[in-house]
């Protein structure tokens, strides 16, 4: 029954199947128009590969033309732009000639692709760039597909030859240092695989990694980039369910523009941008290299030979101080010049009639008077003040006991003013009135027995206190422990105080710096604010007020709460400036004059309504702006920029703002957008402007301009001796000269004379005995001139920029950081020229000589001019 | 049995129709299911009754297991092993046959990608076809003659080496 119910869908399955025929017809004829005169064609273009004979994908340029004789004369232009092999000349010649032409090519990354036109149309195509296989089709009716496989035939096919390994590792990896701008990193992608290593079926990922480089820590991996072959691509598309984007989880990272193709090399430059964590580390970016076909990766690089911890810091040495002006000094910050004296404390007991103000006929008190009265005038004219205090103890009544302390306090004064010179003041002070409870309090004290003490408070606590000594009297111990206590209580107290240091004015503090200047820098001696106010107020050298700044700021800091104190605003913001300066920038020092969130010239007042301190003024805040700036914190540079707004200094800061975000981004060609471009053109005029900027830029940025080497120098040559930034950058150009640099002219004297060294005397001895014993008898008199001193005769082997970074590091200790890090500098020229601690003095030496080389030169040369070293000279 | 122990993972799933089938008026259809990296299980289902005025009924089960070199399903050359159950009645050359196959062998074929989600397989498959079946004339009364018992028995039995598949199929990927 069921097989016969088969018998009645036969016929309905015969339409279905011819109606099915015409479903599965080539997906190009369903979109067939009745249009006689258009005609759609698919084209199949392959490229031979030589080895399997099989067809290739390849990647075609095509170009549809109104007929074949216009394509045949394109044809025969493109034949003579293009030459047999692609050049970056070819590819500018095509532009020029399809911009004249006002053509453009259409692109078929597989070779696949379909036109539509008008019957007599032909499509002109060119396969790989190659000028060999350009080819003509016509477009004729009826023709629907054209499929054709093209043969290179500049390519030999090798027969006979077996190969035992396809891939022998000649990919390239090239180790760029990374760019360094202080917030971020940017890496350099490199990857050069030569045919054979990737193919149509095979996938390519690059895995970046941020490492740090002191804990050699993996810090980030970063977005990978992935690069697949056409044909891997698609069944990657079908086996994720046709949502490639959606599944793959390496979607992200596809890059779909270049094709992974057999039997064709692939080239990959990128910069990776990557924003450090901590600002003060340095990082460094590998990645991992791997290729994959449809299951498992069958080659890799490892990482190795990619990152490397060495960083171009292009902008580290800048200089803004044309951004920045020094704050000037105005009586705001003006403190008086500190008073220093000292407060001592001594006694007076002299002895005094009963109930009097009469002193008695007692040595003892000529004895007291004469000591205290010897004590004072030790001081001479710094005794400024004395204070006498009487004490009035418990017994008797308190007023008449106060009353009798103070007049005989006077008694005290009346007897010691007229030992005294007349500018000392002499002061009463009020009786120190004393209680029975200070009696009890100095008995414990004396440690008196427990049982005395017992009396000794029932009687005060019920007794009145006028009453007690009648009480306390009779008792036994009064004469051995109260007594004593009592009379001590009426002795009288002196304080005096006198002047350590006399008060200096303006010109008193400038002649004391210059004369204690090594105990200031030593510690030992010390000025106020106040003198320090005075040195910044009277003394114009720059050098001198740099020295006169680091003493104020250590000074300023020692004492606490320093940001309240009026100097430390000016003294701290020139710090900051010197710090700046020297390429050492420090945010630490301005930061208590900072408070974000506030307006410029934010002051809070106390309980009083008094000012604590300015915050937020303006020059403070320039001159943080450009520390942050220097720091590469570019967001809290400009977060500060917009508290002061309208100032001449911010749209200088922000100039430098937008130089180092733009600079780089245009000489790596990655800077299309125009306002950008704008900005940076302004930007560059004013950083410009400096020829230490300059010196810096062409120095650092040199691999990326064609300036050669004395060019650069003529610039660097122009900073001062004592700048140490000079010789780190004379040391990085010189560096790519290690070995093959010039030799010094040595032997200084007019008579040219030189050491020789112990192979030349050795050769001379053989070969030249009379010119030997002249040599013998120079040497012994220049031996004897310079005191058996050799070192400017004899050269050493050291190359030149490690002299000069040696001579910068003395300047500045801190550049040697610098140096270990220094991108400038390779791992192949540190492994030839390490710089080696043991032979610090060999590099300070050979500075020595290049220096008297080059100032021998300048004393020579006819010009008059300074010159730069001999070294150019020479040449 | 087979999907079992290949385990299923329930990816990629397509059906066909096997074209040389369809043109000998033999309904079928067919289901591939991705169950691993580089393997599939099909299952087809063929059927016919009286084709281009032949007097023949089968109907028929092929499963198969396919294993692609390519490295990945669907794609390239493969190889399958599979099997074949069917059940015919069929009048040939004043004989009739009637009765049932079972066989297994290999198949060997190319999956070629026509569009993004259309393939055509081309396929072809041999191996030992066992049956059992009754065989008479058209004038015999078999049912009457050979019974034993009331049980109808065949009378012959065999194998024979046949294609178990052979053919081009169109797919259709569904996910």
């Amino acid at each position: 029954m069921f097989l016969k119910s088969l018998s009645y869908i036969n016929n309905v399955y015969i339409a279905a199947l011819f109606l099915s025929v015409f479903c599965l017809m080539p997906v190009s004829a369903q979109d067939e128009d009745d249009d006689p005169d258009m005609e759609t064609v698919t084209f199949y273009l392959t490229l031979k590969d030589n080895r399997t004979g099989k067809g290739e994908p390849v990647s075609v340029e095509y170009i549809v033309l109104k007929s074949e004789k216009a394509a045949n004369t394109l044809k025969s232009k493109l034949n003579n732009v293009l030459s047999d092999e692609e050049t970056g000349k070819d590819v500018e010649a095509l532009t020029k000639l399809l911009k004249k032409e006002k053509i453009t090519f259409k692109k078929a990354n597989t070779g696949s692709f379909k036109v539509r036109g008008f019957i007599g149309d032909a499509v002109l195509v060119l396969p790989n760039r190659e000028r060999k296989l350009l080819d003509v089709f016509t477009i004729k009716k009826g023709r629907k597909e054209i499929r054709k496989m093209f043969v290179d035939t500049s390519v030999q096919h090798l027969k006979n030859v077996d190969i035992v390994k396809v891939i022998t590792d000649t990919s390239k990896f090239e180790k760029v240092p990374p760019i360094d701008l202080g917030d971020r990193v940017i890496f350099n992608i490199n990857i050069n695989l030569p045919a054979g290593y990737v193919k149509d079926d095979s996938r390519l990922i690059v895995q970046p990694v941020a490492i740090d480089c002191q804990t050699d820590d993996t810090v980030a991996y970063l977005n990978p980039i992935v690069f697949e072959g056409e044909r891997y691509h698609r069944l990657q598309d079908k086996r994720f369910a046709f949502d490639y984007k959606k599944n793959d989880s390496l979607s992200r990272g596809y890059d779909s523009v270049n094709v992974l193709r057999s039997q064709t090399n692939f080239v990959y430059k990128e910069s990776v941008t990557f924003r450090k964590p901590d600002v003060k580390k340095n990082y460094k970016g590998i990645y991992y290299t791997i290729l994959e076909d449809y299951h498992h990766p069958y080659w890799t690089n490892g990482g190795e030979g990619t990152g490397s911890c060495l960083a171009y810091k292009p902008f580290k040495f800048m200089d803004f101080s044309v951004a920045l002006k020094e704050q000037p000094i105005s009586e705001e910050f003006m403190e008086p010049a500190e008073e220093n004296y000292m407060r001592k404390n001594t006694k007076l007991s002299l002895k005094f009639k009963v109930g009097k103000d009469v002193l008695t006929n007692d040595s003892v008190n000529d004895l007291e008077r004469n000591k205290l009265i010897a004590e004072l005038r030790s001081y001479g004219s710094n005794l400024r003040v004395v204070n006498i205090q009487g004490g009035a103890s418990p017994d008797g009544m308190l007023s008449s006991n106060t009353e009798l302390a103070r007049k005989r306090s006077a008694m005290a004064i009346r007897m010691i003013r007229g030992y005294l010179p007349g500018d000392v003041h002499i002061n009463q002070k009020h009786p120190l009135v004393y209680t029975w409870e200070d009696v009890v309090a100095e008995l414990q004290r004396r440690g008196t027995s427990a049982e005395i003490m017992e009396m000794v408070n029932n009687t005060i606590s019920g007794t009145k206190p006028e009453q007690v000594n009648i009480k306390l009297r009779n008792m036994p111990f009064y004469e051995k422990e109260i007594l004593p206590v009592l009379e001590n209580q009426r002795i009288m107290t002196v304080d005096y105080r006198y002047e350590l240091q006399h008060i200096m004015n303006a010109e008193e503090a400038v002649d004391a710096y210059y004369a204690k200047k090594r105990e200031l820098l030593a510690g030992k001696e010390r000025f106020s604010n106040g003198d320090y106010y005075n040195l910044f107020a009277t003394i114009a050298d720059s050098t001198e007020l740099d020295t006169v700044t680091m003493l104020a700021y250590k000074h300023i800091i020692s004492q606490q709460a320093y940001e309240r104190t009026k100097l430390a605003p000016y003294v701290c913001n020139r710090m900051a400036l010197l710090k700046i300066r020297s390429g050492t920038p420090d945010v630490e020092i301005l930061k208590p004059f900072i408070y974000f969130g506030k307006k410029a010239g934010y002051s809070p007042t106390d309980m009083n309504g008094e000012a604590i301190m300015v915050y937020n003024r303006p020059e403070i805040v320039l001159t943080q702006a450009v520390n942050y700036f220097q720091m590469q914190k570019l967001d809290t540079a400009m977060y500060l920029l917009n508290m002061v707004p309208g100032r001449a200094e911010t749209k200088v800061i922000r100039h430098f703002l937008n130089f180092q975000m733009y600079y780089l981004k245009d000489m790596l060609g990655q800077l299309e957008n125009p306002e950008q471009r704008r900005l940076l053109k302004e930007a560059e005029a004013y950083v410009m402007e400096s020829d230490e900027n300059k010196a810096i830029l062409y120095t650092e940025l040199r691999k990326y301009s064609s300036r050669s080497r004395e060019e650069i120098e003529r610039y660097v040559d122009m900073l001062g001796d004592d700048n140490p930034k000079k010789w780190y950058l004379k040391g990085i150009l010189w560096s790519d000269e290690a070995g093959t640099e010039p030799a010094l002219q040595l032997g200084l004297g007019n008579d040219g004379f030189r050491i020789l060294t112990e192979e030349e005397e050795n050769a001379m001895m053989i070969h030249d005995q009379i010119g030997y014993k002249v040599y013998e008898k120079a040497k012994e008199k220049y031996l004897n001139e310079h005191n058996g001193d050799t070192s400017l005769t004899t050269d050493n082997d050291a190359p030149h920029f490690l002299a000069y970074f040696q001579h910068s590091f003395d300047l500045e200790p801190s550049y040697k950081r610098l140096y270990f890090n220094e991108g400038n500098i390779d791992e192949k020229m540190r492994e030839r020229h390490p710089y080696r601690k043991k032979d610090i003095q060999k590099y300070r030496d050979k500075f020595r000589l290049i220096m008297a080389a080059r100032d021998a030169n300048a004393e020579h040369s006819d010009t008059g001019m300074e010159t730069a070293g001999n070294e150019n000279a020479v040449r | 049995m087979l999907l079992s122990s290949a385990g299923i993972k329930a990816q990629m799933l397509s059906v066909n129709t096997d074209v040389v089938q369809d043109v000998l008026l033999t309904p079928n259809v067919g289901f591939e299911l991705v169950t691993g990296e580089r393997t599939t299980v099909c299952l087809n289902v063929f059927g016919n009754y009286k084709p281009w005025g032949v007097d023949m009924k089968i109907v028929g089960v092929q499963p198969e297991f396919r294993y692609f070199f390519s490295g990945r399903p669907m794609h390239g050359p493969f190889f399958g092993i599979g099997g074949i159950a069917a059940s015919y009645d069929i009048h040939w050359k004043s004989k009739i046959y009637d009765g049932t196959a079972l066989g297994a062998g290999l198949t060997f074929g190319y999956v070629f990608s026509l569009a993004r989600r259309i393939n055509v397989d081309c396929h072809a498959g041999f191996g030992p076809v066992f049956y059992k079946h009754k065989e008479y004339f058209d004038n015999d009364f078999y049912d009457e003659e050979f019974i034993d018992g009331n049980i109808q028995r065949a009378n012959a039995n065999g194998y024979w080496l046949l294609p178990t598949r052979i053919g081009v199929s169109v797919s259709y990927i569904l996910k």
